[in-house]
């Protein structure tokens, strides 16, 4: 299982979001550090085909990120979202179970452990705009782990929980990494510091670190506040 | 002259990475098939039409009815007025997923984007197809138009203001644009309406050559629209 991204850069007229990035990706959990305005979410939207690349190109075994056998291994939680006013938790899960190709019976069994994996269970059939920040981020988790994916893309995946959820968050995600590429984004350094295997340091559109975690801990502690600056 | 061996050393540094064939062959192989096909998806899709916009079509037939059957007075005025508001109703439910901030799930899935707006375009075209059958035959029970002239008289105003919603949502791709579809709709609804009373000869079937040419430009106009709304939906070009 590999996740190739080959010179990929996105132009805005006057202003590059990504730079000629090349990665490749193995069976694990990467952190993608940067300050605001770095590029991470272009580069996350750039992976999940939502946008096109100016150039360069990605692929996951072999597939092109364009292919509809690509996006049935993808599980993408998007950095703000929105929802249809009229969907309970429960409602918003099944939608996107449909878009995902799932048939209706699997989708709800799916659902129900989903909703029970993240706590939302006694509220699955209110409304979603009664739901606090934390409670959406928790459903947002929940719609990309419905097809069990193979390449798992996070943008600021911790947005909204409280520290005990973070905890169980980053449980979850540590399990998911064995066999899954997993892909998330944050600004928090202490939400990589336990379970991301790689960390992927990003400034001015540009991969400006790639490395272990472990080896490279005080190495990138030092390094942030340049980044941020 | 570069040396011809170190030319092609170089094209092949600066190539793309082709995709590994044997891998991806692999990979088609385990995928497991979408348990719907595309017809299901239509269906399911059908199944989330927000209420009120089925409501509101259907209901849309309820004032003809009354004042065809109570009040027994031209109602031909009310039908041109309602047909484009059946036009904006398809095109802000077909646009909701940019109202509400659905774009980005809506992309990334196996069923992406352009499958959920061509289903939502083939459910929201044959309901509001029903209704235009539907006000037809009301019209040619009404007035003695030929059933080619009446369809003309309807389709019209309703390709006119579904036509320049679209491309008003294309060109202005963000959650308020809605509303200046709700304006072109009453400015069509009025327009025709009023036609009808103060440019009545329009009607008449010398003219009709005129609503025909009318009636292709914008049956090619709404092709061209639907195209590109659905080329758009490739790539996220909305402010998220």
């Amino acid at each position: 299982m590999e996740l190739v991204i080959d010179r990929v850069s996105k132009q805005y007229e006057n202003h590059i979001a990504v730079d000629r990035i090349s990665l490749r990706l193995r069976e694990g959990v990467y952190g993608l550090l940067g300050a605001n305005g770095a590029g991470k979410t272009t580069l996350m939207r750039v992976i999940c085909g939502i946008l096109k690349p100016t150039s360069g190109s990605v692929y996951f075994d072999g597939i092109e990120v364009k292919e509809e056998g690509y996006r049935a291994i993808l599980g993408y939680l998007p950095q703000d979202f929105g929802y249809y006013p009229e969907f309970t938790g429960k409602d918003f899960l099944l939608y996107i179970a449909a878009l995902k190709g799932m048939e209706k019976r699997v989708a709800k069994k799916k659902t129900e452990e989903l909703l029970d994996l993240v706590a939302l269970q006694t509220v699955a059939e209110k409304k979603i705009k009664s739901y606090s920040g934390g409670m959406k981020q928790r459903l947002g988790i929940a719609q990309a782990l419905l097809n069990e994916p193979k390449l798992l893309i996070l943008d600021e995946p911790t947005t909204g929980l409280d520290p005990g959820e973070r905890v169980k968050f980053r449980n979850l995600l540590a399990e998911l990494g064995k066999k899954s590429i997993i892909l998330l984004s944050t600004h928090i350094i202490s939400d990589l510091e336990d379970i991301t295997d790689e960390v992927l340091l990003m400034k001015s559109g540009e991969i400006v670190y790639q490395g272990k975690w472990e080896e490279k801990k005080r190495w990138v502690r030092g390094a942030l506040p340049s980044l941020f600056y | 002259m570069m040396d011809r061996e170190l030319k092609k050393r170089i094209k092949k540094i600066f190539e793309e990475e082709k995709p590994p064939q044997r891998e991806k062959i692999q990979f088609l192989n385990n995928l497991p098939a979408s348990e719907l096909s595309m017809g299901q998806f239509i269906m399911i899709q059908a199944g989330y039409l927000r209420r009120w916009v089925i409501v509101s079509t259907i209901l849309s037939a309820v004032p003809v009815l009354l004042v065809a059957n109570f009040m027994k007075q031209n109602i031909l005025w009310m039908i041109f007025a309602l047909i484009p508001l059946l036009a904006v109703l398809a095109v802000a439910e077909n646009n909701r997923s940019i109202q509400y901030g659905m774009i980005e799930f809506e992309m990334s899935t196996r069923f992406s984007l352009k499958s959920v707006v061509l289903a939502r375009m083939i459910v929201l075209g044959i309901m509001d197809f029903v209704m235009i059958f539907f006000f037809l035959l009301i019209c040619k029970k009404e007035k003695d138009f030929s059933l080619f002239q009446t369809s003309c008289y309807l389709l019209v105003p309703y390709l006119l203001t579904a036509t320049g919603s679209l491309w008003i949502v294309r060109h202005f791709p963000n959650k308020d644009a809605i509303y200046s579809c709700m304006v072109l709709a009453v400015l069509v609804s009025s327009l025709s309406s009023s036609l009808y009373f103060r440019a009545d000869f329009l009607y008449e079937f010398s003219y009709i050559k005129w609503w025909v040419i009318v009636l292709i430009f914008l049956m090619i106009k709404a092709g061209y629209e639907i195209y590109y709304t659905i080329k758009q939906t490739e790539e996220c070009i909305w402010s998220l």
